[in-house]
Parts: structure tokens; sequence; C-alpha cells
């Protein structure tokens, strides 16, 4: 799983390329730690996940309470399939704004 | 002379313990009390009247065997007995002896000694066989109060005005008497529990008791003699007039002057006037219309009989005026306790769950889950609240569940099976990484729209997952497996408990962890605050009741019986504490005691003591070891003194674990209301600790908890139960005590209360037959075919199953004694009546 930042003015983009299972998840989580900024706006561009487990779940959990407790705006953008359907059978997909595209989510942010 | 040194931090180190002699005392009963209290760490000392010698030798009855005695009974009387815990007057002729005196009808310096200790509350006065004659000249000390001596003396005691009790040891407050010294043990015993659980003497308190002398006029006793009288500066004095409630036993009733006689539970005395306005009636079940008894009173008010009076005291003098307003009767004849009548709980849960089947679904075919809220109103009502709490729904099934299991009404199993169904689609989340199921804390549902609550949202485990709301989302399929065997309830109950032995247990300390965080499933992240790294009562001792004994009862796997045996040897190891009455409730990993914990701090919930009680007694029948029973018995004997009303009956809520200095009753925390679970807990400790060890004493206190409960806490306006009353047991109901959806109110409770009072009232204490349903599935306990019918964890022999029935014709395939079914092949759902009977013993 590789982690990408960049930054659309004061928005922050992450994209997370890979497989979100066990195996990955507390790196992840690591690096997430780092890259969610205190205050501002954060999109996290899923466009390029393969998969995710309950232990990604988790992870998108976590994302959200940093945010929450950074004061950080969080939303997701390009959620494959598969990753969207888990999500919304659990439940994890009402914690985030979600949306079709990067340029939607930036919008979206403002 | 007694050189047997107590052995250093027993149970009663630094305690004393007097024990009155003179000539012709029973060997082997004092040889015994010379060594066994020293055992627990307490010293003997021996009291006689030495009539001015240095000492005195006296002889034993059987052996004359010689015993040197040089404590002075007569340097003892002002103020000599501070220093003891307990006096003891023993068996033989020595009582005899010791109430000689020169003059005829001049009290006896033992006599007076004796008297003071009576006075002298707090001051364990332990009497065994023959020793009861040190009471005779002083009959006020013992009137009304339940005493067991030795039979020869039976009629003695019953002129004293004393209640004879055919009993071995009997416990009546601060009076521990015992039938011959044959029994001595079981006197040290009892006497060994009491002090045990007494913190300390500054307990104490001398109360002032009018007693006649010679010529029969009124004197004061020793301590008012000694005690300046500082009334006129005194503040606080209730000389005003006050509402209250007084449950007792008739001692006697004036019809002609209408003045009532009564006895509380601990022997204290109460005169009520009685009225045209006082209002009577017997206790009555929910669904049963008033039933009066204001025209039978005279008939009613025989001695014995257990009655609650409410009214006015009015501050006329000292002895202040109890006008009664109203009576309440708990049954109709002399012996007779209406809730032991054989439909009475059963008619209960039927009603309860009426009640909460029309609250959440109304009047549909079928109910729909969709509809359901936690939050009900008093009447049932619902609220703008659309939450969905896992739990509740989860106690509602229990409830259901056990209503089924009396009464095969199959609305209220459908009302069980469809929230299992429910609680699978919506309140689950299979975490397929680590092979667990976990439950939500709950979803808001509204417009259509679902929204998942991952971790509780409660103050006390504010985003954490707490171990208490897992194990209680258990609760409900758990019972509802037991009647219908279904493999997904098994997956779901076995994944989570994946997720208990994974994630919760501390393989290095023993036990579970209270609180994991949500994200990393861990028990020491910091964000847990806290609830970091903690234990408490509900997360190692909450599985058993809850969920583990029934899942046990349904599958007889030894896992979990091994669980069980864990959880409650770390109860039994680590709760009780020397210096508290009450359980340590809160840990940290290494079991080190928690006393900074957010409310609990060093508190007790006094329901939690109970509940251990009632548990550790289950588990004799699954894991029997004496630690078991003797704690719980220990809980048994000391809980009545410490979280009981003893003025009003009920037990109370929290309280302050230690007494600080100047008081003698323990404080509670917030108030002294009495929660209905609580009252749950004394009932069914009581009844649990009496069907396994046929104790009168925990009878009678089984009855007491039933009495108050029954009279106070059912809501026959509305429905259900109230969720707090008053200390004299007028409902309190406002802000969310006026709910009653709540985690707390939900049917599991009061549900779990009917099902066992019916189970051990039936087949233990009354020994009367049981039927029970079940409906197994197709597929239903797929491992074996067997249905395990038990209806709880009873002792080995005390239960047998006499017939089953299956779609309503005679089955043949059962074990009678193991309590096992083997089910039929079928296609479809089979109804199973399963006929319980008390085994012959």
């Amino acid at each position: 799983m590789q982690l990408q930042k960049r930054t659309f003015g004061d928005v922050t983009v992450i994209t997370l390329d890979g497989i979100l299972d066990s195996g990955t998840a507390q790196a992840v989580q690591a690096d997430l730690e780092h890259l969610i900024p205190d205050q501002g706006r954060v999109l996290l561009d899923l466009g390029k996940m393969s998969y995710m487990s309950s232990a990604g779940l988790r992870v998108m959990l976590l994302a959200y309470r940093r945010a929450l407790a950074s004061g950080a705006r969080l939303a997701l953008a390009r959620l494959p399939a598969d990753v969207r359907e888990v999500m919304t059978a659990t439940g994890f997909l009402d914690f985030f704004a979600v949306s079709d595209t990067v340029e939607e989510g930036l919008e979206a942010l403002v | 002379m007694n050189d047997i040194a107590p052995r250093n931090g027993g149970l009663l180190a630094g305690r004393s313990i007097a024990i009155l002699m003179e000539a012709d005392y029973v060997e082997p009963e004092l040889h015994y009390y010379l060594r066994r209290f020293p055992e627990e760490g307490a010293r003997v000392v021996l009291l006689t009247r030495l009539w001015g010698q240095p000492s005195l030798t006296f002889r034993g009855h059987e052996y004359q065997i010689p015993i040197t005695v040089d404590g002075d009974l007569e340097a003892l009387e002002a103020g000599g007995l501070d220093e003891f815990d307990a006096l003891i007057v023993p068996s033989g002729m020595v009582s005899d002896r010791l109430r000689y005196s020169q003059s005829a009808g001049e009290l006896a310096p033992a006599v007076r000694l004796l008297r003071t200790a009576f006075a002298t509350k707090g001051l364990l006065k332990g009497i065994i066989c023959h020793g009861i004659w040190l009471a005779a000249p002083i009959p006020e000390a013992i009137r009304g109060r339940r005493v067991t001596c030795h039979n020869n003396l039976v009629a003695d005691v019953r002129n004293m005005g004393a209640q004879y009790a055919d009993q071995d040891v009997v416990v009546d407050g601060d009076l521990v008497t015992a039938r011959t010294a044959s029994h001595c043990h079981l006197f040290a015993r009892m006497l060994i529990d009491l002090l045990a659980a007494r913190q300390t003497r500054r307990s104490r308190l001398v109360v002032p008791m009018a007693s006649s002398n010679s010529n029969g006029a009124i004197e004061p006793s020793a301590q008012e003699r000694a005690e300046p009288q500082s009334a006129q500066a005194s503040v606080n004095q209730l000389d005003f007039s006050v509402s209250d409630l007084v449950a007792g036993y008739v001692t006697s009733y004036d019809a002609d002057r209408r003045v009532l006689d009564l006895r509380t539970t601990d022997g204290r005395p109460y005169r009520v006037m009685v009225s045209d306005a006082t209002t009577a009636e017997f206790v009555r079940n929910l669904g049963d219309p008033y039933d009066d008894a204001s025209g039978v009173l005279p008939e009613l008010l025989l001695p014995g009989r257990h009655v609650f009076a409410r009214g006015v005291f009015y501050p006329d003098s000292d002895e202040r005026t109890f006008g009664a307003t109203g009576l309440v009767f708990s049954g109709h004849g002399p012996a007779d306790y209406s809730f032991e009548r054989p439909d009475w709980w059963i008619q209960q849960l039927r009603e309860l769950a009426v009640f909460y089947r029309r609250a959440q679904f109304g009047t549909a075919a079928h109910p729909d889950y969709g509809a359901y809220r936690t939050t009900l109103r008093l009447g049932g009502e619902k609220t703008g609240s659309y939450r969905q709490e896992t739990d509740t729904i989860s106690r509602l099934v229990y409830g259901m569940a056990s209503a089924y299991m009396l009464t095969g009404d199959e609305d209220f199993l459908e009302v069980a099976d469809r929230g299992t169904d429910y609680l699978r689609d919506h309140m689950r989340f299979v975490d397929r990484d680590e092979d667990v199921v976990y439950w939500y804390h709950g979803i808001d549902v509204g417009d259509g729209t679902e929204t998942k609550v991952f971790a509780s949202e409660f103050g006390d485990d504010y985003d954490a997952i707490p171990m208490y709301e897992q194990i209680y989302a258990l609760g409900g399929p758990t019972q509802l497996y037991r009647i219908t065997g279904d493999d997904r309830i098994a997956a779901d109950i076995d994944g989570t408990l994946r997720l208990f032995q994974r994630f919760f247990l501390d393989p290095e300390h023993g036990g579970y962890f209270s609180h994991i965080d949500p994200v990393h499933l861990s028990p020491r992240h910091e964000s847990l605050g806290h609830n970091r790294a903690r234990k408490n009562w509900n997360s190692v001792g909450d599985h058993a009741p809850a969920y583990l004994i029934n899942l046990f009862l349904a599958t007889g796997d030894e896992k979990h019986s091994a669980m069980l045996e864990s959880t409650y040897d770390l109860v039994v190891q680590h709760m009780p504490e020397t210096g508290s009455p009450f359980v340590q409730e809160r840990f940290h990993a290494d079991w080190s005691p928690d006393r900074g914990w957010g409310w609990q701090q060093n508190r007790a919930v006094v329901g939690h003591n109970l509940k251990i009680a009632w548990n550790l007694m289950r588990l004799m029948a699954i894991t029997p070891k004496s630690s078991y029973s003797e704690l719980a018995r220990r809980i048994g004997l000391t809980m009545p003194a410490f979280g009981s009303d003893q003025q009003r009956g009920g037990w109370y809520d929290v309280m302050e674990r230690e007494l600080q200095a100047g008081q003698r009753q323990h404080r509670f925390t917030w108030h002294n209301r009495k929660a209905w679970w609580q009252q749950e807990q004394a009932i069914l400790a009581y009844q649990v600790l009496a069907g396994y060890l046929g104790d009168a004493e925990f009878v009678r206190q089984g009855r007491e908890a039933s009495a108050f409960y029954n009279a106070f806490f059912l809501d026959h306006d509305d429905g259900g139960v109230y969720f707090n009353v008053l200390a004299d047991g007028i409902p309190y109901l406002l802000g969310n005590e006026r709910f009653k959806g709540s985690h707390s109110m939900s049917l599991c409770h009061s549900a779990e209360l009917c099902y066992l009072a019916t189970v051990y009232q039936h087949l233990l204490l009354r020994r009367e037959p049981l039927t029970l349903w079940f409906r197994p599935q197709p597929n239903g306990f797929r491992r074996d075919r067997v249905l395990r019918v038990a209806p709880d964890a009873f002792p080995p022999g005390r239960v047998r199953l006499e017939w089953v029935e299956v779609d309503g014709r005679p089955y043949p395939a059962f074990d009678p004694a193991a309590m096992t079914v083997k089910l039929p092949e079928t296609g479809s759902p089979v109804t199973v009546r399963a006929h319980l009977v008390p085994a012959d013993e």
C-alpha cells in the first residue's frame, strides 16, 4: 500500500494505492497520523484501492476520529464499487462525505 | 487462663471475644472456642464473677477438666465491654450458676452485664443451649426476637416473649443463638462470619434500654447514668411529623384500642395506631385488581404476619406516635405469601412481556423491529428519539424468550426470533480479518436511513467498546438458543467469544478488560482514558448471569464451564476484602484495586455483591468449590445489615464501602432510593442460597425482599415496573427514571427475576413441578441433536425430568437425570414440553 500526498490550495489530498487489510493496516494507520493535518481539509482518494477488509474499516474510523479531534474536515473520493459496498453494509460510509471524482470532492470541501 | 496465641493476620485479627465462665461447663465446647477463634486471629477472654479472688478454677461437666479464669466481669460493668467485639454465654450450667444472687430478685452481676451487652447494639451476643437462662431475669432483652435454644428450654424462651425458631443456629440482628453444645462449631462459624463482615467496633451504638428494678420501678440503665444528658443543646432533633414506612411482623393487635405492635426484621419494636382512615390492601400482581383488606383487620393482624405500615410519626413524646395511613399485607393467610403461589412470577412475566410487545410493536400481527425504539415513556409511548441500542433489543429478546419458556405463547417466541434476526442484520459487525464478531452500540433509524453507532456513547464508556455491552448483546440470543438451537446464533456467540478471548482477555494476570478501543481493539490504548487497562465486576463476573451459564446449560460444553470457573476463581480471589463488608469492584490490570475510577471511587453497588452470591451458588452445581459457597454464604449473612433497609424493607443502591470517623451507618453515595434491579439481586440471592442450603434465615430474607418488590415496584396503572422508588416505596418518577426501555429496563432483569424466581420457588423451595416450553429447529443443536432442558444449574440429583411431549404427544427419548431430550429428525420446528419435578432426596 502506497500513500501519496498532494495539496490543492488548503486541501490535502491523500491517495491510497493498493490493498488495505490486516497486513497493511498498521503502517497505513501510522502514515495517516502524520499526513492528516491539524485543521484544514482532507480528501482521501480511494480510486486506486483494490481491497478493503475489516482492519481497513478500522483505519477509516481512525482517520475519521483523527480529523474530528483535530478540527480537520474529511471527505472520500472515487470509492471502488466493492469498497463502497462493504462501507455501506457496515455503516462506515455514514461518517464521510463521498464524491465520485477528486474534483467534485475538492468542490464539496470548499 | 488462656495462653493460646491468636494467629497473626487472620480474618479476625485485632478482635476480642469474651466468654462467660462458671463450673459445669461443657469441655469440648470451651476447648473448641479457645482454639477456633484464635485460629482466625481473635483474642479470647474468659470472664466470671471472681468474688474478690485473683482467679478461680472451674471444673467441667463431663470430665472435671479444670479451667482457671482471671477475668472479673464485675470489674467490667462500666464501659468495659467496649474492648470486646462479641460476648458469648456458653452451654452447660454456666448461665444458671452466674445468675445466683444473694438477695432474692436482685439481678446478678452477670445478668446486669448481659443487659448492658444487649443495650450495646453492634456488640455481637452469642448465646448457646442453656446459656439463654441468663436472659430470664431480663426478658425485655429478647422479647420478640428470633432465637433457638436447647429443646428443654423452648417453653422458657417462649415465656420470656422470644420467638422460638426450630433451627440449629439463628441470627436476629446482633443476637446469635444456637441449639446445643453439639452445635458449637456451627455457632462459632456464624460468629466468625458476622465478625469478619463488621469493620471495627467503632460502628457500635449504645441504646438506652428502660428496665425494671426489683420494685418494678423504671430506672435508667447504666449507660444513661454514665452519659451526660445533652438534649437541650443538641441540634437536628426529629421533633416534627414525618411520613414513613415500617415493615415488620405482627407481635400483637388490640382490636378494641386498634393498637398494632410490630417487630422489624432486625427485632426492633414499633407501635402503630390504626384508625378509620387507615386503608388496607393485599399485595397484588400485575394484571390483578385492587384487593381490599380493610374489612377484616382483626382476623388479619395475627402474630407472625408480615405487613407494611405506611403512616406519620408525630412528636407527641419521646416515644413518637405512629399513625397508620395504609397497610399492605404480603399474603392472605397467616403463613401465606401471595408471591409464593405457583403462577405468581409466571403471570408477572406474561404481563411484562405483553406491555413491551404492545409498546414496541403495537397490535401488528408480526413485530416490526424497524419500529423498535430504546426510549419508552412511563406508559410505553415512544419519544422523538430514533435510537435502537443493541443491548436493549437483546434484553427484550431475553425477556420474550424466557416468557415463551414459561408460558408457551408463540407470539413471545416470534418477538424473540425476529429481534435476534434484527440484531444479526443490523447490529452485528463481522471482522473477517480477525475472525471475530462484535456488536455496534446501536443504530439511529429515521427516514429510511440507518446510521451505525460504532462505539458506546454512554459517558462511562465513551468512544470505547465496553465488555458490558458485548456481554449483554449475547444475553437475548443465548436465551433463545436454549429454545431453538439455531446454528446462526451459535456462530455469532462463538465469534463474540473469540473477540473476548483474543482482545479482552488478559493472558498475563487473568480476567477480562472492561474496555477496548474500537480502532486498535486494544485494552491499553491511550484513547481509553480512565478505562485504559482496567477490569471490573462486569467484565469478569457478569458473563455468568448474562449469558454464560445459559450457554453452558444449552450446550454442556466444557469450554464454557472452564470460563465460568476461571472468572469466578478471580471473583473469589480478588473481590472480597477485609475492612469493608462490600466487595471491591474495580481493578487495574494487575488486580490492584482501583479506588479512583469515575463515579465508583471507593463505593459499592449493593446488587453486585448479591449477584456474586447467587452466581457463586449456581456455580456450585457446575464446578463446585468450598470457596464459592463460603463467600456466597458470607455475603448472604452479612449483606442485610449493611445493604438493606431493615426499617422499611427493600435494598439500597450505591453506598460508601467504608465508615468514616463518627459514622455508624455506611453512607449512601447519592440518595437512599431503591432501584428495582437491586431488589432482583436480593430476591435471587436469597432464593438461590435457600434453595441450595435450605437455611430458614435465607428463606426469610428472600421473602422480605420479594414482599417489598411486589408491594412497591409494580406499575399497576401503566404496566411494567418502576425504575426506582424512594426509601419508603413511593415511585420516584423524575427525568430518566420515568423511562421503561433503557439499557437497564428493557425486560431483561425484570424477566430474569420472574424466570429464575419461578424456577427456584417451584423446584427447590416449594418442591412443586414445573413445565417448560422449547421449540427446536429441524437443524437445531446440530452437534448432537440433544435438547438440554435443565431450567438452571441445579445441585446434582435435586430435579429430574419426568415426562416430555413433542407436538402434543408423549415422547420417550429423554434422560430423566441429565434432563436431556434426544430430538427426533423432523423437517420443521417441533414444540417440546418438558415436565420437571423435584427429585426425592
